[in-house]
C-alpha cells in the first residue's frame, strides 16, 4: 500500500491498523475543527474541549470506518454535537428562542476591521439556521450538497437558507457592498 | 467556485465577503493545546493496545475454544446417536412391545387364535399357542415374529428387568388392581390376573433368598 494521502487513504490505512495515519488526520483537521468548535461555543478551553472529545469519538470508529463523504463533512456533526452539548452544560444563554440557534461568537484574537465588524454584526443577527448555512458555505467551503449531508437537510433547505440569509445582507445597507452595490 | 454552489444565483456575494468572513471567524487561528494533542495520541495508543489485546486473546483462546468444543461433541456423540438398548430397558421396552403385539394379535388375527388368547393358561404356553395361531391367521404374522422374540423372555419378570423379585409381584398386583394386567401374567393358570398371581411371583422371589433369578 502506498503512502496515504487523501482522508479516504488515510481512514483506509487506520482500518488496516496504521495507527500513525490517524495522526496525519487529526493533524491535517485539527485547527479547522478548534475554528469549527469555537465558532460554537465562543471560548477557548471548551473549544479545546471540543476538539479532544470529538477526535477520541472518531478514534472509536476505527478499525472498521466507512467514510462514504468527505471527512469534514462528517466530522462537522460531529463536532456540532459535542459544541452544542458544552454550551448546554454551561447553561450558556442562546442567541435566539430556538435551541438550534447557534451561539456563533466571532473569535476573540481575531483582528477585524469597521468593515468586517459590521458584516459580524449583520451575520449575528441572521437566523441560525441561516447563518449556519452562510458559514458552512462561505468560510468552511461547503458545497450545498454537503451542507445538507452534514446537517441532515434537505439540499432545497439549505438553498432555501441560503437565498434568504444572502437576501437579508444584500438589502442591509451595512454588508451591501459585498453584492457589488454602493453602501 | 466550487461545484455544487449556486453559480445563477443573481445575489451571490463577491469574494470579498468570503474574506472576510473567514477573518472574522478565524481563518487564520490554530489549536495551541500540547495537552489535548497528548490526550489524542494516549487515545489512539490505548486504542490500537485494547485491538491488539483483544486479538492475542482471541487467537489464544483459540486452541481452548476448539479443545472445549471437542469436548463439547464428544460429550454429546454418545447421545446424538441411537442408544444401545440395556438389557433391563430392553426387556422393558419389550414388555410394552408384548402388550402391544397381544392387542395386535386380539384385533388381527383369526377368531380360533383370539380364542387361544382368551383362553391362555399358562404365560408361556399361551404364548406359544398365540404365536401359532397369529401365525396362521393373516395379517398378524409380523406380531407373531414379534411375539417369537418376546417368548425368550420369562413371563414372571413383569417389570422386565431380568430378574425375578418381590417387585414384579408388585408391579403385578398394581396392574391387576387396576385392571391393565394382561393374560399372560395368569400365573396360577386360574384363568383370572389378580393378587393370587402377584404372590406366586412373590413366592419364587422369596424362595430365592432375595438374590432374584435372571429372567
Amino acid at each position: 500500500m502506498g503512502k496515504p494521502n487523501t482522508d479516504a487513504e488515510l481512514v483506509e490505512h487506520i482500518n488496516d491498523g496504521d495507527w500513525s495515519a490517524f495522526d496525519k488526520l487529526y493533524q491535517r483537521h485539527r485547527d479547522w475543527s478548534y475554528r469549527l468548535a469555537l465558532r460554537f461555543v465562543g471560548h477557548n478551553d471548551d473549544a479545546q474541549d471540543v476538539v479532544q472529545e470529538s477526535f477520541i469519538y472518531v478514534v472509536t470508529l476505527f478499525p472498521g470506518f466507512e467514510l462514504t463523504c468527505k471527512f469534514t463533512t462528517f466530522l462537522y456533526p460531529v463536532i456540532r454535537h459535542r459544541a452544542l452539548r458544552a454550551i448546554r452544560t454551561r447553561r450558556r444563554s442562546l442567541v435566539g428562542a430556538d435551541e438550534d440557534v447557534l451561539a456563533l461568537a466571532p473569535a476573540p484574537e481575531t483582528d477585524t476591521g469597521a468593515g468586517r465588524s459590521e458584516l459580524a454584526t449583520v451575520i449575528a443577527t441572521l437566523p441560525g439556521g441561516q447563518r449556519e448555512a452562510v458559514l458552512m458555505r462561505y468560510v468552511d467551503g461547503f458545497t450545498n450538497v454537503e451542507i445538507a449531508q452534514a446537517l441532515g437537510i434537505p439540499e432545497g433547505t439549505v438553498k432555501s437558507r441560503l437565498h434568504n440569509a444572502l437576501s437579508a445582507l444584500r438589502t442591509d445597507e451595512r454588508t451591501r457592498r459585498y453584492f457589488g452595490q454602493e453602501p | 467556485m466550487e461545484p455544487g454552489m449556486n453559480q445563477h444565483d443573481p445575489i451571490e456575494p463577491t469574494p470579498a465577503f468570503a474574506d472576510d468572513l473567514q477573518s472574522i471567524f478565524g481563518g487564520d487561528i490554530r489549536m495551541k493545546a500540547p495537552q489535548v494533542d497528548a490526550a489524542i495520541a494516549g487515545a489512539v495508543a490505548g486504542r490500537a493496545a485494547n485491538l491488539r489485546r483483544a486479538k492475542l486473546i482471541r487467537w489464544s483462546f483459540l486452541p481452548v475454544s476448539a479443545a472445549a468444543a471437542a469436548l463439547v461433541l464428544i460429550a454429546i456423540w454418545p447421545s446424538a446417536t441411537p442408544p444401545t438398548p440395556s438389557p433391563a430397558g430392553g426387556l422393558l421396552a419389550s414388555r410394552e412391545s408384548r402388550q402391544e403385539a397381544e392387542m395386535e394379535i386380539a384385533s388381527t388375527a383369526k377368531p380360533e387364535a383370539q380364542m387361544a388368547l382368551a383362553d391362555s393358561t399358562a404365560p408361556a404356553e399361551s404364548l406359544g399357542r398365540m404365536r401359532e395361531m397369529a401365525k396362521q391367521s393373516n395379517g398378524g404374522f409380523s406380531a407373531a415374529l414379534e411375539m417369537d422374540a418376546l417368548a425368550k423372555t420369562d413371563p414372571r419378570d413383569i417389570d422386565g428387568n431380568a430378574r425375578i423379585d418381590i417387585l414384579d409381584a408388585f408391579a403385578l398386583a398394581r396392574a391387576a388392581q387396576a385392571g391393565k394386567a394382561p393374560a399372560a401374567w395368569d400365573q396360577n393358570g386360574d384363568g383370572v390376573v389378580n393378587g393370587a398371581d402377584a404372590d406366586v411371583i412373590a413366592r419364587i422371589a422369596v424362595a430365592l433368598d432375595g438374590k432374584g433369578a435372571a429372567g
